[in-house]
């Protein structure tokens, strides 16, 4: 369905493009014939015309996205309706036409970009949007460094070394965040004083990171001044600097609910089910109760909405199979029928489910209990299910995962690929750095699995220093090639502490399912496969024997690969 | 198994009639369009809609006027009906009602939501 959804979004963005562009001739016609109208006021014909084409404007223009055109001529068109067609030209009349046919003109040609925003735009496009970074700074080394560093977090940066540069970028290709320093060769306090100026070059409110070696209060007051959202000491931490970005960026975006609405009718299923699609949630639904456990454990909902009364069983007896698995025992089930006797209702809620919804039900009322249930179950389930540390999936739930993607996998054939990193010699940062600065450097990894591994991995902190990662649908080669990108990018971060900079590396294991089938052998092999990359010198990514076995000769297109034999 | 719905559905606006078109495909309605009251009446006497969608404004004749017409018909006389207007107030809603409309759609109108937003008038009115 959502699939649908998209596919029609960009096809009415195709339509929304031909009423751009027919845009400019359409006004020039309701022009012409207003000309004509001021020519021969007494055509009661043409007046009519003119009449009409306004008012089809007031009535499309909207619906393509140009509601102010739409709301402009809306208001011309209600003033034609008070006046006697004949009286059209009148002085006063004439004047109040000319400036809103002018004012509609003007709206066409400054109103395109504005409507075409407010359509849908398609997830493709949001997919690939990297934030763009540009770093005004005079240390060219320290400059490559921060735009490197950026670009491992999934940024696009550029870096220039004078103002002048900057803004000449900022002009050809607006920022989303600046990294700024303070001192520039051109003069003290020079990056606050150009701020204002890149600010007013492109988006609005773009944010304003500013770094110094100075922390003195003048330098830290210009950056307030300047609107400076956060300031940072050199030598850079540049694990608080990406956490920062990423947060002024908002870049932790939610991911959509998802509600799976189980209702014998299609037509009443599939009309709650658009208007909770409308409110940005993800719907499945389900018609017939016994397609109900294959299609959960595809679509993993946050609620179930499930109707009292269909013909193959009751919602009760549907609801009370859901929860015989142990994985959807909190899942909250809501009840949703015209049952109205108090009663009924209350037997039913006692049997299992959460709550009882009253068909008919307002649009609003539907979006606002449902989307306020997923939201505490889903809150719920991190705080239970992850690893407070780093967000990532905690122990348990990773083997859950596992377990789950497992059968899928065996249900759907494919193959599925599993890996076990560990961080190379965490112990001595630890012992060198402190418990602080391992963390940090835990985080970091966990934000790099987070952001560089695609939406459908799933990744985990399996205890320690130690990390797992799930790539269902995907196999050995891809999956082999993503964690050495990641292998490489993470040894290259740098993390500074006051005895200077050091940086870390991971070495990982991978198998595969099939061979394996059940979770214990799956986990063991990467394990396996762990150890021999810890003893063949760590910093590397090494592929479980039989796995290696199983892509044959396969194993010799990977680069670099050391066989665990 | 899910019941196409056929819906006559006139409109004189050619930008509005493809955004509808478009915005009831694959919703479970058939669309049989027309871009005037006049075209509507050529048409109805061989068709047997399930709903009547009819922009309420055109040139020559309007949607009121065009849906009496139809109702001449006599395999169209229960045929529900919807308006759509740029001028959604109250009383003239009730006006429209009054000519045995199920309800009305203002325009502009948000094409994603079009479908749901027939089928919530014809479930209200179907008593479901």
């Amino acid at each position: 369905m959502a699939g649908n959804h998209t596919a029609k979004a960009d096809r009415l963005h195709t339509l929304l493009e031909a009423f751009s562009a027919q845009l400019p001739d359409r006004l020039a016609g309701i022009r012409r014939i207003w000309k004509e109208v001021q020519e021969r006021p007494e055509d009661e014909l043409q007046c009519k015309e003119f009449y009409h084409q306004v008012h089809n404007l007031a009535g499309s223009a909207g619906t393509f996205g140009y509601h102010q055109i739409g709301l402009c001529a809306r208001r011309l068109e209600q003033f034609l309706l008070q006046q006697n067609e004949a009286a059209y030209c009148d002085a006063g009349n004439s004047e109040t036409i000319d400036s809103a046919l002018t004012q509609l003109e003007m709206l066409a040609i400054k109103g395109a970009d504005k409507a075409r925003e407010e359509m849908p735009a398609t997830d493709v496009q949001r997919a690939h949007d990297r934030p763009l970074v540009y770093v005004l700074e005079d240390d060219l080394l320290l400059a490559q460094e921060i735009a490197r560093q950026m670009e491992h977090f999934g940024y696009e940066a550029a870096a220039w070394p004078t103002a002048e540069e900057i803004i000449r970028a900022q002009e050809r290709r607006p920022a989303d965040v600046f990294i700024l320093d303070i001192d520039l060769t051109e003069g003290p306090l020079e990056g606050p004083r150009i701020a204002p100026q890149l600010q007013a070059l492109g988006k609005q409110n773009v944010p304003l990171i500013f770094i110094s070696v100075r922390d003195d209060w003048e330098a830290r007051l210009a950056t307030i001044q300047a609107g400076g959202c956060a300031y940072f000491s050199k030598p850079l931490d540049f694990t608080s600097l990406i956490e920062r970005l990423d947060q002024q960026v908002g870049r932790k975006k939610s991911e959509p609910y998802r509600v799976m609405i189980v209702d014998d009718s299609v037509l009443l299923a599939s009309y709650y089910g658009s208007v909770l699609q409308n409110a940005g949630m993800s719907v499945d639904i389900v018609n017939d109760p016994s397609r109900l456990l294959d299609t959960m454990a595809d679509f993993s909902p946050d609620i179930v909405i499930m109707d009292l009364h269909m013909p193959q069983c009751s919602g009760i007896e549907a609801a009370q199979v859901i929860r015989q698995h142990p994985a959807y025992q909190s899942l909250p089930i809501v009840y949703f029928s015209t049952e109205s006797a108090l009663e009924k209702q209350l037997n039913a809620l006692r049997v299992c489910g959460d709550d009882f919804l009253q068909k008919p039900i307002s649009d609003a009322h539907l979006v606002a209990a449902i989307s306020f249930r997923a939201k505490r179950f889903r809150d719920l389930n991190t705080l239970m299910t992850s690893d407070s540390l780093t967000g990532l999936l905690n122990h348990i739930s990773l083997k859950l995962a596992l377990e789950r993607e497992l059968a899928l996998t065996q249900r759907r054939g494919g193959s599925l690929t599993f890996a076990m990193l560990d961080i190379d010699y965490f112990k001595s940062v630890n012992d060198h750095h402190g418990h602080p600065v391992g963390d940090r450097v835990i985080k970091s990894l966990a934000r790099l699995l987070t952001q560089r591994l695609r939406k459908s991995d799933i990744a985990g902190r399996y205890g320690g220093e130690e990390f797992a990662v799930i790539f269902p649908d995907t196999g050995l080669k891809a999956a082999y090639d993503l964690l050495d990108d990641l292998r490489e990018i993470f040894s290259e971060i740098t993390y500074t502490h006051q005895a200077g900079e050091f940086s870390v590396s991971f070495s990982a294991g991978i198998t595969s399912a099939p061979p394996y089938l059940d979770m214990d052998s799956v986990i063991r092999s990467a394990d396996n496969a762990l150890y021999e990359a810890k003893r063949g010198g760590r910093n590397r990514v090494v592929l479980s024997n039989i796995s290696a076995a199983a892509v044959n000769d396969g194993v010799k297109r990977f680069p670099g690969t050391s066989k665990s034999d | 198994m899910k019941k196409v719905l056929q819906i006559l559905y006139v409109e004189d606006e050619p930008d509005i009639r493809a955004v509808t078109e478009l915005a009831l495909e694959d919703e479970g309605f058939e669309l049989i369009s027309c871009a005037s009251g006049r075209e509507a009446l050529d048409k109805a006497p061989g068709l047997k809609p399930d709903l009547i969608l009819l922009d309420v404004m055109m040139p020559d004749i309007d949607g009121p006027t065009t849906l009496s017409k139809l109702r001449e018909l006599p395999h169209l006389t229960d045929t529900p009906v919807i308006f759509m207007t740029a001028k959604v107030q109250a009383s003239e809603v009730e006006q429209y009602k009054a000519m045995t409309a199920l309800g009305v759609i203002g325009k502009p109108f948000d094409a994603m939501t079009l479908a749901g937003d027939i089928r919530a008038i014809l479930e209200r009115s179907g008593g479901r």
